[in-house]
């Protein structure tokens, strides 16, 4: 395996309430055997399996979850995936510090097997986000006692199908099965080594000599080759590439421009003659997920997109068009994407559009401080609900980063939270989609992409899916 | 009875890019047990490429060679490499000029002294170490154990050059080649050197070849000689007869170009290849007078030094030296290397910090000068160096070398450069048409000229020449003073001449400083050296130069 | 020798505070922090951050802690990898770079030292030649072409070697190689060029006078004064090679720590920046002292100079 091993391997290490059909993605029972949700959609209530375990033997309480989820709400020990538990209620207030009782967040423990849950407003994916791994009881008692050192295999306690065996930082990290999980029994594999490779290259010829059964990333400069060997597997994932604009700075502050630019832009010749594995032409910003069924957006149209840009005042007959600069984060691949829509931009709009690459923390910087005109993006989603695509247009989300801020979009999101049936949030989310990419064009959505990797013919229980999961709990191997 | 060592009809020659060189041209000679012979002649006569045939030193790939070479009753030319390496160092030792270079500088002296022993001899370790401390003994090293110890550059020349003896002799050789063995010398080491060369000889019964340019050392050394010119040796003889009755022009004119100090002071010396007879007349007394207004003024001037482990000596390079010196003089300095002459022009120059006194330069006192100041200074004084081939830059014209200081001084206008390149070409002699040329086409002579012109181009006050001629050959050395004193008639220059060699010295100074050991023992006045020398170095001095005349050893 | 080695010792702290001193500084003025990410971090999350490693706290304070840490031997917790320490990230890290290090650098000078001695000897012949054209393919051939050719014929084709890896000697081969492959390129042309050079010296022709063998000549007389251009290149050569084992530990999967020192850099990682950068620094200055001191043990005209000096 490639990748970074680490939180791919969450999964095989620790089991929330629920877990995800290795298929379908839909939530099964994990640590809590069965469930209860009250009429109202808002209290849920898990009972957790007797014969769940710590793979130290320990018994799984209810309250363990209770101090984990407690520990992931704290700033100082928690992430950037906070905002996941937000769904519950207090926990949102509890993590700002505007309310410092943890009692006063809507998780209780009546008993070692029961816990209860309640929503701030009724959400249809929270058995998703249960068994996300934010939402994964941690040994709180073990992290107080060995600090820094919780993490290291002797002290590392799990709930999932795995245990850590052995970890080499850059080396490779071993895993052995759980003994004491409550379904250890199912576990085919005995061990599974994860290799964090850098070079991609050698990750394949070790692939080749079958030193590994699994590459989850391919060298791209070999796609031909690769693509003729027959355990190649390109799969649609839930994840689009886009451009953001600074909409705060002329000219993007003009939302004619945006549309121009984004009417100008052929994502097909991106996708056909540049990236040539298999990623999907999009103009359009969240996959399909759930039933959800995105909009259509700008299609390329050269007439459609000068016509536009005239609208906005510029071309042969209004102002010249100032020059644009693509802002991306050093790497061959956005180079060459920035550069062939530059070069678009150029041919179709007649506007004098450049690319200039930055460091890594240096884009990052950029991009919060709105320090750039147009700059590269992409977002995948955490969970299978279009919300985790569009929460992050509201305006003042930390991850908007384009100055973009709708009253419109801010309302339908706020609405479609309160909402429980499918359809009528769905609708919301479509009017949401054709805010955000036809009619104010913040962002301008190039393609989907692909999930691209190569499997052993051997390895089985190996299930495609949108999300690249790969529960291990479900992989055998055939000799 | 065969000779020891019997050449007949030796030709060399050598192939290069461009065609090649016949270095050696049907030369035959014989020496016999015991016997020393010389062979004189300048650079590139051929004289060494005999002495590397002899050896089987010369690049095999690079040169074709036939005659016949007979060494102790073998055919050399015959032999193979291994055979020849069995004789060499054994049977043949040969010394070079340079000893310095010429010992292993990474290589403890004793180590390369015990060598031959170890290499021809089932001689080893303690046996040869105790063999080794004997030769360095009997070659004059006062601390023979200690001495073994030693790196080549912690000793003196002499004392390379005695260790170079030492190894040479080590198996006692029947024949001893020595190629120009004390031209990298100052005279008194000179004179030990050759002596020693003397007494390891008659000690050992062996044959001694002798390479030189110096017509004085022969006269001193050896029994018969061997004149070479342009690859062919045009006379042979006794010593005697060859001194005393040259026979070839060539003969003659080498004798002639030598300074003497026993002769008469000459106003040009006479140089070799050039068919009108020199000037031979007597100097005009006081021809120019110096005037007496005092250009530099050196008041109880000290160099000292701290060396030697934790700095706990004091080397007193220059000890407490007071003169003055006028306009238009000529001041010889004489001594042995190391007596401080080289560091008294530092100090002068700036260069180095006195530990006391005082230097004006006219109502200029030299002291704590800034750069600019230094930059002013040395636009006064300007300098003739040792070595004509290390001291110019290779990659640049001769013109550009001399036009340097007038940028760098900016002496002349800039439009003005090249016609005073031109005429100081002219006043040294070189045509200016070869400006454009580069040092290497240059010869030693051609070359040091072009160092005194860069020293004249910018005027100077004085002129320091540092040893100007004692890298170079007789004639060519003949050549370089008389055109420093035709310089001194025609443009009135004040010059410190600092040289070894007393003969030298005697030939262009007005007046002469003896140094020893930082101080300045003696002045004498040039007309009457011989005469006035009073303190007993001066005379050990005036007694190691080598005097063209054999009488004078062997009467 | 003993003056010198004492202060050479006395100047390495003064440097390595220097170093100290800027790196500390040049990191925090390049833009961008230890905790930024493509997903944004909650402002309480990266306050808390910033408490827990001290970057709330004015400059010279968090210079202070950085300069007393560093007495104490204590480097702190890395930025990035927030449960190692940058003392457990070193000592996972160094040996084995210093381990492909040494070994590559060891391969270097013999391959080298050899093909110069050969070329030289037979100098403007077909072997010179070769052996030279092959030290300017050597030179110019990246590491990024050389490795995976090595890989390609040595593992994938013959299959004797393992692809990548590290843990025994038989994957330590081709990195090794790799990696020494420019450095006894190099090693080739300063050891011709000093030999070619030494052999033309008076000496050499001294020793020929003795009668000595071409071997005795070439081992005893020629040897030690030809080497010290590599001596000399030796220092920075070692520094480069441990330091330049990037794209060589990326391509091979060598848990080395030059791919934790320029991370760390574009990470920002702080605290791991100093720390690899104290370690490099370190090296540099013990690598650099070393060569000077051969080169001193070698020549004994250095040894003098810098006694009187």
């Amino acid at each position: 395996m490639t990748g970074s091993p680490e939180i791919r391997l969450a999964g095989a290490l620790y089991e929330g309430l629920t877990t995800l059909d290795p298929s379908t993605l839909e939530p099964r029972p994990g640590i809590a055997d069965r469930w209860s949700i009250s009429e109202d959609g808002k209290l849920f209530t898990f009972h957790i399996r007797p014969s769940a375990a710590w793979s130290d033997g320990k018994p799984i309480v209810a309250a363990d979850f209770l101090h984990s989820w407690q520990r992931a709400l704290t700033p100082a020990t928690g992430g950037s995936y906070a905002n996941l538990l937000f769904a519950i209620r207090g926990a949102e207030d509890y993590f700002h510090g505007k309310q410092t009782d943890f009692s006063t967040v809507g998780i209780q423990a009546p008993d070692t097997a029961t816990l209860k849950v309640e929503l701030t407003t009724p959400c249809a994916y929270f058995l998703e986000l249960t068994a996300f791994p934010t939402y994964a009881p941690v040994r709180t008692d073990h992290i107080k006692e060995h600090g820094l050192q919780w993490t290291s295999p002797e002290h590392l306690v799990t709930s999932g199908p795995f245990m850590l065996n052995q970890w080499k930082p850059r080396q490779h990290i071993e895993l052995i099965r759980n003994p004491h999980y409550w379904d250890a029994s199912f576990v085919k594999l005995d061990r599974v080594t994860a290799m964090p490779l850098d070079d991609l290259n050698t990750a394949y010829q070790l692939f080749l000599k079958r030193e590994l059964h699994w590459m989850v990333s391919i060298p791209q400069a070999r796609i031909d080759e690769i693509k003729r060997n027959p355990d190649y597997y390109a799969l649609p994932f839930f994840g689009t590439y886009y451009y953001r604009f600074n909409v705060t700075k002329p000219p993007f502050d003009n939302r004619l421009v945006r549309k121009a630019l984004s009417l100008g832009t052929d994502r097909e010749e991106i996708t056909k003659h540049i990236l040539r594995s298999g990623q999907t032409p999009v103009a359009s910003y969240c996959p399909p997920v759930a039933g959800y069924k995105p909009i259509e957006g700008l299609l390329y149209d050269r007439n459609r997109a000068r016509q536009t840009l005239a609208e906005a005042g510029y071309g042969p007959n209004g102002k010249p068009f100032p020059p644009v600069e693509i802002l991306y984060n050093t790497s061959e691949a956005h180079k060459t994407v920035a550069e062939a829509i530059a070069a678009q931009w150029r041919r179709n709009l007649g506007i004098t559009a450049s690319a200039r690459n930055v460091e890594w923390k240096i884009f990052l910087n950029d991009m919060r401080d709105l320090n750039y005109q147009v700059c590269r993006s992409s977002w995948i989603g955490d969970y299978g609900d279009p919300s985790t695509f569009f929460d992050c247009f509201r305006g003042g989300d930390g991850n908007n980063r384009t100055g973009w801020d709708n009253a419109l979009y801010n309302q339908l999101a706020h609405t479609s939270r309160q909402e429980s049936d499918s359809t009528m949030r769905y609708s919301m989310f479509r009017k949401m989609e054709k805010i955000l990419v036809e009619d104010e064009c913040p962002i301008l959505p190039i393609y989907r992409y692909v999930n691209q990797g190569l499997l052993a013919e051997n390895v089985n229980g190996w299930y495609g899916n949108i999300r690249d999961l790969h529960n291990l709990k479900y992989i055998w191997m055939e000799d | 009875m065969t000779p020891l060592l019997n050449i007949e009809a030796l030709n060399v020659r050598y192939h290069g890019v461009r065609g090649h060189t016949d270095a050696v041209r049907d030369v035959s000679l014989q020496i016999g047990a015991g016997e020393s012979v010389a062979i004189v002649g300048e650079s590139g006569c051929g004289k060494t490429s005999i002495a590397l045939a002899l050896m089987g030193l010369l690049p095999p790939k690079q040169i074709t060679m036939n005659g016949i070479i007979h060494f102790n009753n073998q055919d050399l030319l015959s032999m193979t490499t291994k055979e020849i390496r069995r004789i060499r160092g054994r049977d043949m030792a040969m010394i070079f000029q340079d000893p310095m270079t010429s010992l292993n500088p990474y290589l403890r002296i004793g180590m390369q002294i015990a060598e031959p022993l170890w290499t021809h001899t089932p001689m080893r370790h303690a046996a040869a170490r105790k063999e080794a401390i004997q030769l360095l003994d009997s070659v004059g090293f006062d601390n023979s154990i200690r001495d073994t110890q030693t790196y080549p550059h912690q000793l003196s020349g002499g004392m390379c050059q005695r260790a170079m003896i030492a190894s040479a002799l080590a198996c006692a050789p029947k024949l001893l080649i020595a190629d120009e063995p004390t031209t990298a010398l100052d005279v008194i080491t000179q004179d030990q050197v050759l002596s020693l060369i003397r007494t390891k000889q008659s000690e050992h019964g062996m044959a001694l070849l002798l390479i030189t340019h110096d017509l004085g050392i022969v006269a001193q050394t050896c029994e018969r000689v061997a004149v070479m010119y342009q690859g062919q040796i045009v006379e042979t003889g006794t010593t005697k007869t060859i001194y005393e009755n040259p026979q070839h022009d060539y003969t003659r004119a080498l004798l002639d170009a030598v300074p003497r100090l026993d002769g008469p002071r000459v106003h040009h010396l006479r140089t070799v290849g050039k068919e009108t007879t020199p000037k031979q007349r007597e100097e005009k007394k006081q021809s120019i007078q110096s005037t007496q207004r005092v250009v530099l003024d050196i008041k109880n001037l000290s160099v000292h030094f701290r060396s030697g482990r934790r700095h706990m000596r004091t080397v007193k390079a220059v000890d407490h030296v007071s003169f003055a010196l006028n306009e238009q003089e000529v001041l010889g300095l004489v001594g042995q290397s190391g007596s401080g002459k080289s560091t008294l022009i530092r100090a002068l120059l700036q260069l180095e910090t006195p530990t006391t006194g005082e230097v004006f330069l006219k109502d200029w006192k030299l002291k704590n000068l800034t750069q600019r100041e230094r930059h002013k200074l040395w636009q006064q004084m300007q300098m003739v160096f040792q070595d004509p081939y290390g001291s110019l830059n290779a990659r640049l014209t001769a013109g550009r070398i001399i036009a340097e200081p007038l940028k760098n001084f900016s002496v002349v206008p800039r439009r003005q450069t090249r016609a005073r390149v031109e005429e100081l070409m002219a006043l040294v002699q070189l045509d200016p048409a070869w400006q454009n040329r580069y040092p290497h086409e240059f010869s030693g002579g051609q070359r040091q000229r072009i160092g005194i012109a860069r020293a004249l181009a910018c005027n100077p006050h004085i002129l320091f020449c540092d040893e100007p001629v004692s890298a170079l050959d007789v004639s060519i050395q003949a050549e370089v003073l008389n055109l420093l004193r035709d310089l001194k008639e025609q443009l009135n220059l004040t010059i410190i001449f600092v040289s070894h060699d007393l003969a030298v010295v005697r030939h262009v100074a007005d007046r002469v400083a003896v140094m020893h050991r930082g101080k300045i023992v003696e002045w004498l006045d040039a007309d009457r050296i011989v005469a006035s020398a009073s303190h007993p170095y001066t005379q050990q001095l005036m007694k190691a130069v080598p005097i063209p005349d054999p009488k004078r050893y062997h009467a | 020798m003993m003056p010198r080695i004492f202060r050479r010792l006395l100047y390495a702290p003064i440097v390595l505070l220097l170093l100290v001193t800027m790196t500390f500084f040049l990191v925090r003025l390049a833009p961008g922090g230890p905790f930024s990410n493509e997903r944004d971090l909650p402002e309480e999350v990266e306050s808390a951050l910033n408490a827990r490693f001290g970057l709330d706290q004015p400059l010279h304070i968090q210079y202070m802690r950085m300069v007393g840490g560093l007495l104490r031997g204590d480097l702190g917790p890395s930025m990035k990898h927030r449960d190692r320490t940058v003392k457990d990230i070193i000592s996972d890290h160094l040996p084995p770079s210093l381990l492909l290090g040494t070994t590559a650098i060891l391969l270097a000078l013999w391959v080298g030292i050899t093909i110069g001695i050969i070329s030289a000897l037979r100098a403007n012949t077909l072997i010179d030649y070769l052996g030279m054209g092959a030290t300017v393919i050597g030179i110019s051939l990246p590491a990024f072409v050389f490795g995976p050719l090595l890989q390609l014929i040595f593992s994938m084709k013959l299959g004797w070697l393992p692809v990548a890896g590290y843990g025994n000697a038989s994957q330590l081969i081709l990195p090794a190689v790799t990696l020494s492959l420019p450095f006894a390129a190099r090693f080739a042309r300063l050891m011709r060029a000093g030999m070619l050079e030494i052999l033309s010296e008076d000496f050499i022709r001294t020793a020929h006078a003795k009668g000595l063998s071409e071997f005795t000549i070439v081992t005893r007389h020629a040897l030690r004064g030809a080497i010290l251009p590599v001596i000399s290149f030796l220092g920075p050569a070692i520094a480069a090679i441990t330091t330049g084992s990037l794209i060589v530990e990326k391509i091979f999967n060598i848990p080395g720590l030059g791919r934790e020192f320029v991370e760390s850099a574009l990470n920002r990682d702080y605290t791991l920046v100093m720390g690899t950068t104290l370690v490099y620094g370190t090296f540099i200055v013990l690598c650099n002292m070393l060569a000077d001191l051969s080169y001193a043990a070698l020549d004994p005209r250095v040894r003098d100079a810098e006694e009187v000096a």
